[in-house]
């Protein structure tokens, strides 16, 4: 299983390119599509998955082109796009057998597949609720339910963790990653740890274009030696905040203890860490701050 | 503190304004009523007096000088929007709602008076936008089209004294349907209809049969006189009598485009002054439209439930509480343990094109059938027993049958928009069979309420009556589907099934009888022509997935 894109890119107006010369190999396992908002991920997806063209360029999935043929993804296809709706007077089991009717699964095999996923994403006691009265987080869950009926080859997930606790959160990682093994999986997001603990490659994306696909630890790479923590007094953080780029800051008795990304050392008492991948992202993207 | 409630209104008035003209909807809004202007000037319709003489009706209408067109123009445009100004505007209350706006709106301080007060100068200030392209086109076209000199001061002044006060009333209605839980929907755009054809109908029921003349005419029908149409006659009735002495029809102007078989007479109207009941008939008009936008906040409820079905609030609220008094789960309880991916192995999918047509079918008919409110099933159901039984009029039973249904059809095509389902559709492998399984429900719904209403007329003439069934199955399921496809809501077709409705099977205009509510049709083409264009939007309704797709 392949999926191959050349020289995406998408204009949606004179000048303003969605993304631009978008060149990726995807192979089985998770790859992580990472950017800040506005860098194109949203729009990447909609041309996988066949919802827009591209202007230039083409997308393959095993060698076969899907601009042409959008049949030959659309079967092996699990989408979950980022805001998408359901029908507020079907129950959650309800709206799971529309999909499975649309995905083209048979009755007896959408039924079990249905049972499970239900289980699997912790809705199985609201199955006969209706969706209107479900949360946020619930509903959610019902999106990456359907996203995973059809036993996808192709599973493209934008933003799946968003509205949920950090338990549940934990939990679709750890669905992700045991469905990954056999499939392609895209998964767009703003939550780099998510991306962290299960992507085998990442695809960074900023203004549009391709910054980096690379596995997570050649990303990180790029950045050690440049990332350091150390206590700075409070009346300090602003300034420091204007010269470097912040990852994170703790507060302390004595100060904050602040970890940012410096090219040199930039006290004499900072130390120098591990980089995580999140501050590789920002390395990667530039002075932008995490809160 | 009204200077603060002013000031408030005002700015939500500028960005509520801003939202809806920045759209290419209020542009195309725009352009059917600039064409509206042109139509006036080249003569398709009229402000015309219909008189019987020897048997043949004689139309008479003025020439079209710059005051007789700015009446006629400000009568367009206060008839426009007492029929089509609802629907227009009706969309700012509910884009809260849609938007998720409404959650933010509930966490302001802002008043509900202020903030309705500004949803109504908004809404004025769309109507002002609609009566200037109006005014603008009408000038422009007596410029090339008319008689005599252009007088931009009876043009404009015309349209905007019958319109505005017009479409301050109209958007006074508006804000209190729309403030309604369960005016909101369809419903609320049926009864809208009714209650304009009503008010309409005052001024032509009281007409019936007058021949009075204009000073004859009641303090009450000049109060009512919605747009204008009493004002007209009194202002036009001298003219006509210098070219008809003998004139012995109604006082008052019919509206319209004339008799088609009919003589067609002129006389030249050169303006004269409004009558002084008819300013403070506009004041009343205007002032009755601030009163409706304060009326408003009594019933308007800033942050609804998402609750689909409009008409429901008091059953879905008994609904939620019988369900919180018998059940033990809360919402986050409700979530229960999830399965270890490793605990649990999933089915296999080994074929991915086993979808049949009937699976789909039966869950559309479902969406269809599903979310309306109880007293909709309870009319359904008379509607079938009254039917079967045959225990009503043939041309009744129809009429009803044909508009009960409009909560069903109008949901179609624009269902999957309005619930962001679209993307699941367009990449599933079954784009174009979801599109022809929600027509066949909507087939089937059709074919029910006509079938049960029409059975009498199959059984008596057979085939051709068939025909009948069969072509208004064809048709308005498709045009639904097509139109909400399109136009991605539901109004458009509600307003222009209503249209169709009451002209063809309520009033018996055959060429519109779709139903059948007249047995002129039977044997005809008009109902083969029917399903033709149902055939044609079924077709419309298939490009337009193959566009999304």
């Amino acid at each position: 299983m392949e999926l191959s894109l050349e020289s995406v890119g998408k204009r949606y107006g004179e000048g303003l390119w969605g993304v631009r010369d978008i060149t990726l190999e995807l192979e089985t396992g998770i790859h992580g599509l990472l950017g800040p908002n506005g860098a194109g991920k949203s729009t990447l997806m909609r041309i996988i998955t066949t919802v827009a063209e591209p202007t230039t360029g083409t997308v393959s999935w095993n060698g076969t082109d899907i601009t042409d043929s959008p049949g030959e993804i659309r079967d092996v296809l699990g989408y979950l796009p980022q805001d998408f709706g359901v029908y507020p007077n079907l129950t959650a089991a309800e709206f799971l057998e529309y999909m499975a009717a649309l995905r083209g699964i048979d009755r007896e095999t959408a039924d079990a597949r249905i049972d499970e996923l239900l289980a699997l994403t912790g809705i199985e006691r609201v199955r006969d609720r209706k969706l209107r009265t479900f949360s946020g987080g619930m509903r959610q869950s019902v999106g990456i339910a359907q996203a995973l009926l059809n036993d996808p080859d192709l599973l493209v997930v934008d933003e799946p963790t968003v509205g949920l606790d950090p338990e549940k959160r934990v939990q679709v990682r750890n669905l992700l990653s045991s469905v990954a093994s056999d499939r392609v999986v895209l998964l767009s997001t703003h939550i780099v740890p998510d991306v962290e603990a299960t992507a085998k490659r990442v695809a960074l994306l900023n203004d549009g274009e391709l910054l980096a696909h690379a596995d997570p630890e050649s990303f990180v790479a790029a950045t050690n030696g440049k990332v350091y923590e150390f206590v700075a007094p409070r009346e300090d953080l602003a300034k420091l905040r204007e010269r470097y780029r912040v990852s994170s800051t703790v507060q302390q008795a004595d100060g904050v203890r602040v970890r940012l990304i410096a090219d040199e050392r930039p006290a004499s008492d900072a130390e120098s860490v591990t980089p995580t991948l999140e501050d590789a992202y920002l390395d990667h993207i530039g002075p932008r701050e995490v809160a | 503190m009204v200077g603060g409630t002013v000031s408030t209104a005002v700015r939500v008035a500028r960005a509520d304004f801003l939202q809806r003209t920045r759209s290419r909807r209020f542009l195309v809004v725009l352009a059917i009523i600039a064409y509206i202007g042109y139509q006036l000037n080249v003569g398709t319709f009229e402000l015309l007096y219909q008189d019987t003489v020897g048997g043949t009706t004689v139309d008479y209408r003025g020439e079209p000088t710059a005051p007789y067109i700015g009446l006629t123009t400000g009568l367009t445009g206060g008839l426009f929007l007492l029929f089509f100004g609802y629907y227009v505007l009706a969309s700012s209350l509910r884009r809260d709602r849609t938007t998720g706006f409404d959650e933010l709106l509930a966490s302001t301080p802002v008043s509900d008076r202020a903030y309705l007060l500004g949803k109504w100068f908004s809404h004025v200030g769309v109507v002002v936008a609609m009566l200037t392209t109006l005014a603008a086109a009408a000038l422009v076209n007596h410029a090339v089209h008319g008689v005599g000199p252009t007088n931009p001061i009876w043009i404009v002044g015309a349209v905007f004294l019958i319109g505005v006060p017009m479409g301050c009333f109209v958007a006074g209605v508006t804000l209190v349907f729309q403030s309604i839980d369960w005016l909101r929907g369809t419903l609320g755009n049926v009864t809208y209809f009714f209650g304009a054809v009503t008010l309409l109908s005052l001024v032509a029921a009281a007409f019936a049969g007058d021949d009075g003349g204009a000073g004859s005419i009641s303090l009450w029908i000049r109060a009512v006189d919605s747009i204008g149409l009493v004002a007209a006659g009194e202002m036009t009735f001298d003219a006509l009598l210098e070219v008809a002495p003998g004139y012995d029809g109604p006082p008052v102007a019919n509206y319209g485009t004339g008799t088609l078989d009919g003589e067609m007479a002129t006389f030249e109207w050169n303006g004269g002054s409004w009558p002084a009941w008819f300013y403070a008939n506009r004041l009343g008009f205007a002032l009755a439209g601030v009163g409706l936008a304060l009326i408003a906040t009594l019933p308007y409820d800033r942050y609804a439930p998402r609750d689909e079905s409009a008409g429901t609030a008091v059953v879905s609220r008994l609904d939620r509480f019988v369900t919180s008094v018998f059940s033990s789960e809360d919402t986050a309880a409700a979530e229960s343990e999830t399965d270890e991916p490793a605990n649990r192995s999933l089915t296999p999918v080994i074929d991915r094109s086993a979808g049949g047509f009937g699976r789909l079918f039966v869950q559309e008919f479902t969406l269809l059938a599903r979310g309306h409110a109880r007293w909709w099933y309870v009319g359904a159901a008379l509607i079938v027993v009254v039917g079967v039984t045959g225990s009503a009029l043939p041309n009744a039973i129809v009429s009803v049958a044909a508009i009960w249904p409009l909560f069903v059809w109008s949901g179609m095509g624009y269902r999957t928009d309005h619930h962001r389902i679209t993307p699941f559709i367009v990449t599933s492998n079954q784009p174009y069979r979801q599109l022809l399984a929600e027509w066949a429900a909507g087939a089937v719904v059709t074919a029910a309420f006509l079938g049960v209403a029409l059975w009498p007329t199959i059984l008596n003439t057979g085939f051709e009556g068939a025909v009948v069934l069969v072509g208004a199955v064809l048709f308005v399921p498709a045009v639904a589907q097509a139109v909400g496809l399109w136009s991605r809501t539901r109004r458009s077709f509600e307003l222009g099934y209503l249209v169709l409705w009451y002209a063809g099977p309520l009033n018996g205009i055959a060429p519109l009888d779709f139903a059948g509510a007249t047995t002129e049709t039977i044997g005809t083409l008009i109902p083969v022509l029917f399903g033709a264009v149902g055939l044609l939007a079924l077709g419309a309704s298939l490009a337009r997935r193959a566009i999304q797709t």
